[in-house]
């Protein structure tokens, strides 16, 4: 994956090079808007992460003339702001996902996986497979090993969620995002519960968990005994 | 921060160009007044004239009738009756004396003066030169008998004179003397509003200054009739102050809040440093200690999220993306939501809701609403405890009701539970940073639902939240 980083904080940057080069991802840094827009027309890069506030522009504005100059590559925005006004103003320029500092890498690194493996579109995928598990997405019917599981609309959705990006951290906040539709964090366990009664439905019949617990992070869905 | 005085100079003190104009006022009013007398006393001397002559013909005519002409002579000492010369007539006049002409029935003069007057009027007013003066003059005609037609003269123009004399100097007395009484007086008002303003500038200095905010002195009661205009000043910056210094206390309440709620996560961060360092050889020890750290982090930038939040609600920005939602799906949702949370605690949640009801909202505020409600159910009901969530029509717009059989709120407390920081569980021992209600507080307000607390009474014994949403159709 090549990542694309403009921002202008010197630990912020540095704290997101480290992580990505020990997670073994390419990365090439910009510290301005403008040299940002140039990076990211004259090569190939995967996914953007772009700062909102840059020393020479503003980076809804530096995404806004990305998009028209049909640059496609998904595009992460970073900001200080956790206004929904903000949010909504970043994906509207259009920015793909939204990350309020300060956030843990695993966070960070979790979402660009998310938005690189989006690319390209995926044909509409009316089913999904993992192993032995099948998901329809037509009939909202799962099966695993042949033997059909009844879940909660809730549950669902969560698995369907993480079927979409198999093999990857989905993080807690993203699930509150994607499956709930939440700007804010419940201090309950919330997603710890409902994610624990689709485990004990999907998982616990069966031979081996699909669904892993990443501690203090969020959970990965895979095929792996 | 000084306030710049400004010199005061008397002509631009509103009082006192004010009592100016109002002298200047009172000075014209009065001289039209003298004017008026003098006129009304040009008349009515006038009519005494004419009482005077008509009293002095009646007399005359009452004698003729007794004893004639010679009657008339004798009684008024006129031995030789003649015409008087030029001299004669101009001495009279000038000595302000009765003039008399007796005509005979040739229309002859037989004694007096001629004064060229009109015999066919009765009461003449005409004019006499007299050393190049024109002087006025009241001439009355009369017939005695069938002899004699005789005229009675007298001077008019002093009355004028005396009139226009009297009220020209009263005048000018009065435009001497009221203009300057009025400045005098507008002096001395100006100066008593000069020395008040001046003395509450004084004390709202000395507040400024002071270390604490406590309310300026009123010296009159307050009652509206006596009130004087700046006490009711003083009592509006009193109201003015109540309020500050009720912010002043928020903001304290809330500082000293942050301050706990952020030292015991800090704390725990810098214990588990120090122990690093003691641990450095250990990598597990290390890690333990460094998730710790992480964990005591997360929960100090949760509250500053929170902060950001409740601000951002009660900017108000949100009421302008409301949108028409579906009440009654949005409640179900969240309610089932937390179903499996509230099992696993041992507690019962109840669900009970109207379908299809209509707000205008914002979905996540709402969303986030129910979640802190039922978060702080969770928190603070016992085990095997009742929940129930609870949706019916009412009155205005819908009744959303949260409530459990725990322990609830006492009434003191009941106060509080919105403030921020606040908690009713005084150790701090339990999750969340005392703020969840008062975002629920913040996007009620926003939503322009009234919350309240079930008091403890009539068989309430847990915390029952009741909102009314007003609904749109």
């Amino acid at each position: 994956m090549k990542v694309l980083l403009v921002e202008d904080d010197k630990d912020t940057a540095g704290f997101i090079l480290r992580g990505l080069r020990q997670a073994g991802e390419s990365a090439h840094h910009e510290t301005t808007g403008k040299a940002g827009i140039i990076s990211a027309t004259t090569s190939q890069v995967d996914v953007i992460i772009f700062d909102r506030l840059l020393p020479d522009m503003d980076g809804i504005d530096a995404i806004r003339v990305l998009r028209q100059a049909k640059i496609l590559a998904p595009i992460i925005v970073l900001t200080a702001l956790a206004e929904t006004a903000e949010r909504v103003a970043g994906l509207d320029a259009g920015a793909d996902d939204y990350l309020v500092k300060p956030f843990a890498f695993s966070e960070l690194y979790a979402r660009l996986k998310a938005l690189s493996r989006r690319q390209p579109l995926q044909p509409v995928n009316h089913q999904l497979t993992l192993g032995d598990l099948t998901l329809d997405r037509t009939s909202r019917k799962v099966s695993r090993n042949g033997q059909l599981i009844t879940l909660l609309p809730r549950e669902y959705q969560i698995l369907e969620y993480l079927l979409l990006y198999p093999n990857q951290l989905i993080t807690k906040t993203m699930l509150l995002e994607k499956v709930w539709g939440f700007s804010f964090d419940p201090k309950t366990s919330l997603v710890q519960t409902h994610v624990s009664r689709l485990r004990g439905k999907l998982d616990k019949p069966f031979a081996y968990d699909l669904i892993k617990t990443v501690r203090g992070s969020g959970y990965i869905i895979n095929d792996d005994r | 921060m000084t306030i710049p005085s400004r010199p005061d100079r008397l002509w631009r003190n509103k009082s006192f160009t004010t009592a100016l104009l109002f002298g200047l006022a009172a000075t014209v009013f009065l001289s039209a007044l003298l004017v008026v007398r003098a006129w009304w006393f040009i008349i009515h001397e006038h009519e005494m004239l004419k009482i005077e002559i008509q009293d002095f013909k009646q007399e005359i005519l009452a004698i003729f009738h007794e004893d004639g002409a010679m009657g008339v002579r004798e009684e008024f000492g006129l031995e030789r009756l003649h015409p008087w010369t030029a001299e004669e007539i101009e001495h009279h006049v000038a000595e302000n004396e009765l003039v008399f002409t007796v005509l005979n029935q040739h229309e002859r003069l037989v004694a007096g003066a001629r004064l060229e007057s009109d015999f066919n009027l009765a009461w003449q007013q005409h004019a006499f030169e007299l050393d190049d003066e024109t002087i006025t003059l009241l001439t009355h005609h009369f017939a005695v008998g069938e002899q004699f037609q005789v005229a009675l003269t007298r001077v008019t123009s002093w009355i004028d004179e005396e009139a226009w004399h009297e009220a020209t100097k009263l005048i000018l007395w009065v435009w001497l003397a009221m203009p300057a009484l009025f400045m005098a007086l507008g002096v001395v008002i100006a100066k008593q509003q000069v020395r008040s303003v001046k003395q509450l500038q004084g004390e709202l200095s000395a507040l400024a200054a002071a270390a604490k905010l406590s309310p300026i002195p009123v010296h009159t009661t307050p009652n509206a009739n006596t009130l004087q205009p700046l006490d009711s000043i003083r009592l509006s910056i009193n109201q003015l102050i109540a309020k500050m210094s009720s912010i002043h206390q928020d903001i304290e309440t809330m500082s000293v809040g942050i301050a706990h709620d952020l030292k015991t996560p800090l704390s725990r961060v810098a214990n588990r440093l120090q122990l690093m360092q003691q641990d450095i050889d250990d990598p597990s020890m290390t890690a333990a200690h460094l998730e710790q750290c992480i964990e005591q982090v997360n929960l100090v930038i949760a509250t500053f999220t929170s902060i950001v939040r409740l601000s951002e609600i009660e900017s108000g920005q949100r009421k302008a993306s409301f949108t028409r939602l579906n009440l009654s799906e949005i409640i179900r949702e969240m309610a089932e939501n937390y179903e499996p949370l509230f099992t696993d605690a041992g507690r019962t949640l109840t669900i009970s809701v109207v379908d299809n009801v209509y707000c205008s909202g914002d979905r996540d505020l709402l969303n986030q609403m129910l979640n802190n409600l039922l978060e702080n159910a969770l928190e603070y009901s016992e085990e095997s405890a009742k929940v129930w969530v609870r949706l019916q029509n009412h009155t205005s717009g819908v009744l959303l009701q949260v409530g459990d059989s725990g322990p609830g709120i006492d009434d003191d407390d009941q106060k509080r539970v919105f403030t921020r920081f606040y908690r009713g569980d005084i150790s701090r021992n339990k999750p969340g940073n005392g703020l969840g209600l008062s975002i629920v507080k913040a996007i009620v307000n926003l939503h322009d639902a009234p919350i309240t607390i079930l008091p403890q009474k009539d068989g309430v014994t847990g915390a029952v939240f009741n909102i009314v949403i007003p609904t749109s159709h």
